[in-house]
């Protein structure tokens, strides 16, 4: 398992994101991703889910806002937020158990519902399997909300 | 009857969510299977605790059993319970040292009406006590002293004291340097006079000292003592008393069906009560159109049949002094979990039912009887008793913080009791943790926020561990922002909740994580993110 020391112990931080996301990259296109595409500390990919859909999510390795840490978001696009509804129905999801959730995002025109699960990076933490839990939890739930909400592909 | 043991501690599991509050409509509930991943973790957690505690189950069972199906059925039980008392008149006395007597007459002479009967404690166990009754008090002589107040005292028989025994008597004795003689051997081996007793031969007795009698102590020589039951008064007050035994009869039945093996009795412990009714018997007649009146029509007939039974158990020995008081009925409900495991192929049954989470056994998975096999298994755990084997027993830590409610049953690593390593406060409450998380560089060690944390499953059935904290009241203009502010945060969302007491709409502020490969140390920095947003939320949400 990789282990986050690399990111701290060692100067050269950055370059550093990259060989998480590197081997992010290789175990997301050895589980089955039908496109996977890495750029320094953001990584890209297509997955395909049990229904045969396929839907894509982002995953950004950034600096923790409260301490010595770093968290990797993992982001996918639902919908479009056209109706208020839509927000209220996304502030319902959240309240379910769920490892991730929604967050509305107003800097796009039309404003668009993304599906967010952010996991800590700490050192000596193991967090690859957890990052890659999480994005399947997200692109699932996004594609759940996007077939049941809006019956449209925006992405 | 098949043995019965319960956690611990009431309640101490946390897993609230086996037992939801239950109404009289729960009643037409058939028999359902579980299979929410939630109530299945929950179920595993509270079999392993219990499989930990006991030592007629196979090695290594807690951790490698196996569970093939649950299913959950609602059980009301009836009980009820009924208070005889019997009571009895008894006159006691007293010493008289004057002031009033009360010479009244009783208006009444039953004994139910001379002194209120507390007709509906319902005692655990058989009880009595004594309750003075007023009036009809009477001054007597002391037929013990003959009124004197003296008795005549018995160790001396009155004489105020004894013959002395050692010198029976007479107030001397033979000397003891010359033995009576009067005469001893002298230096020059010649007669001389004894000096001790000066030629007598006898000498004063020591133990009277030459009186020949000796001054009884339990007198003082005065031959009487003091009457005791006057207490040297010579008269007495005469009083009455009534003596009042109470118990309880108690008897149970189910409503509708339950396993043959399992008594009323026994899942009543911790069931909730869903219905009751207290009847004073010395006061309402109307008892039956009362109980019938608390439970619903489709088993007003049972209600009154078995509350006509108790009844009858209850007062088939009273006689005239000897009444039922009171009358409880109580409605109680349960669901009970039938869980179906099996281990290393052998299949066994455990029943699983109220808020104490008792388990009752039907079946227990027989234990391996080849020796190879035994002795490989005692390797297996030897080995892991080193760190070396694939899985390891829970640590005493953790089952005495869940005898002692300090830790829930969920948190097997005691995730929450290391965070107070990082300064961090935690007690459980009411089946979850409560978290205060301090900034003692920013804030002067003043609580920033108290957080909730749960425990929960996801559909795979891996735990989750849940964290919350409660933004204020939800405005409708605000859904918006509080949606676009969760893209801010490091770690959870904002959620609308609805109070279930007040069905109003809250924020809450709700992370949600696999408990598994969470640390100590991750946990502390996501709590502290979340309580350093949490004042910027509310800032800005309320």
């Amino acid at each position: 398992m990789l282990q986050a020391t690399y990111l701290f112990s060692i100067p050269g931080m950055f370059q550093k994101m990259a060989t998480v996301i590197d081997a992010l990259r290789s175990v997301l296109l050895s589980s089955g991703a039908t496109g996977v595409d890495a750029v320094n500390n953001e990584l890209v990919a297509t997955l395909r889910l049990t229904n045969g859909r396929t839907q894509t999510a982002k995953v950004t390795i950034t600096r923790g806002q409260h301490g010595v840490y770093h968290v990797a978001r993992c982001v996918s696009r639902a919908c479009i937020a056209d109706n208020p509804q839509i927000v209220r129905h996304a502030l319902r999801i959240n309240s379910k158990y769920s490892c991730c959730g929604c967050v509305l995002v107003t800097s796009l025109k039309p404003p668009v519902i993304d599906v967010t699960a952010n996991v800590i990076i700490c050192p000596n933490g193991d967090f690859l399997e957890e990052i890659i839990s999480s994005l399947f939890q997200v692109v699932e739930l996004a594609d759940r909300v996007e077939a049941n909400v809006m019956k449209q592909d925006f992405f | 009857m098949s043995d019965i043991s319960f956690v611990p501690e009431n309640e101490l599991s946390g897993a609230d969510t086996l037992q939801p509050t239950m109404t009289f409509e729960a009643i037409q509930d058939p028999q359902t299977e579980v299979d929410a991943p939630k109530l299945l973790h929950d179920i595993r957690q509270i079999v392993v605790y219990w499989a930990e505690h006991r030592e007629d189950l196979p090695d290594f069972f807690s951790e490698e059993f196996r569970i093939d199906r649950v299913t959950r059925e609602p059980v009301f039980i009836l009980s009820f319970e009924v208070q005889t008392v019997r009571r009895s008149r008894e006159a006691y006395t007293e010493p008289y040292r004057g002031g009033p007597i009360d010479r009244s007459a009783w208006r009444v002479h039953d004994l139910f009406q001379l002194v209120p009967c507390d007709t509906c404690v319902f005692p655990s166990f058989p009880t009595e006590e004594r309750l003075p009754v007023k009036g009809q008090q009477k001054q007597i002589r002391c037929a013990k002293c003959s009124a004197t107040g003296l008795l005549t005292c018995t160790s001396c028989g009155g004489q105020g004291g004894h013959v002395c025994e050692a010198c029976s008597g007479v107030g001397h004795g033979l000397c003891t340097a010359c033995e009576g003689a009067g005469t001893v051997i002298g230096r020059n081996s010649r007669l001389i006079s004894c000096i001790n007793c000066s030629g007598t031969g006898s000498s004063q007795c020591t133990g009277c000292s030459g009186n020949g009698h000796i001054d009884c102590q339990d007198c003082q020589a005065s031959g009487s003592i003091s009457c005791d039951d006057c207490d040297s008064t010579g008269q007495l007050i005469q009083s009455w008393q009534i003596i009042n035994r109470a118990k309880t009869s108690s008897s149970y039945r189910y409503l509708g069906s339950a396993p043959d093996e399992l008594l009323p009795a026994d899942l009543m412990v911790g069931a909730g009560c869903i219905s009751s009714e207290v009847v004073d018997l010395l006061v309402d007649e109307n008892w039956q159109q009362r109980i019938n009146a608390s439970v619903p029509k489709q088993i007003n007939w049972i209600a009154t049949e078995e509350a006509r039974k108790a009844m009858e158990v209850a007062t088939v020995h009273t006689d005239a002094h000897s009444r039922a008081t009171g009358i409880r009925m109580g409605v109680w409900g349960t669901y009970l979990y039938r869980i179906e495991l099996e281990h290393l192929g052998q299949s066994g049954v455990l029943y699983l039912s109220g808020k104490t989470n008792s388990i009752t056994v039907r079946q227990l998975p027989a234990r391996p009887m080849h020796f190879a096999a035994r002795f490989l298994r005692s390797m297996d755990r030897f080995f892991s008793m080193f760190g070396m084997g694939a899985q390891e027993r829970p640590d005493e830590a953790y089952s005495k913080g869940v005898q002692e409610n300090q830790v829930h049953v969920v948190d097997r690593k005691r995730l929450i009791s290391e965070l107070k390593s990082f300064g961090v406060k935690a007690e459980l409450i009411d089946h979850e943790y409560r978290v205060y998380v301090h900034e003692s560089s920013l804030d002067n060690l003043s609580i920033r926020c108290s957080l909730r944390i749960r425990f929960g499953a996801d559909r795979k059935g891996r735990s989750l561990i849940i964290t919350s904290c409660d933004l204020g009241r939800a405005s409708r203009e605000l859904f918006p922002a509080a949606l676009e502010m969760s893209q801010q945060l490091d770690f959870g969302h904002i959620a609308l909740v609805e109070d279930p007491q007040t069905k109003e709409e809250r924020f809450e502020l709700l992370d949600c994580r696999h408990y598994e490969n969470l640390t100590p140390g991750e946990y502390y920095l996501i709590l502290r993110s979340m309580s350093s947003d949490y004042q910027d939320l509310v800032e800005n949400l309320c």
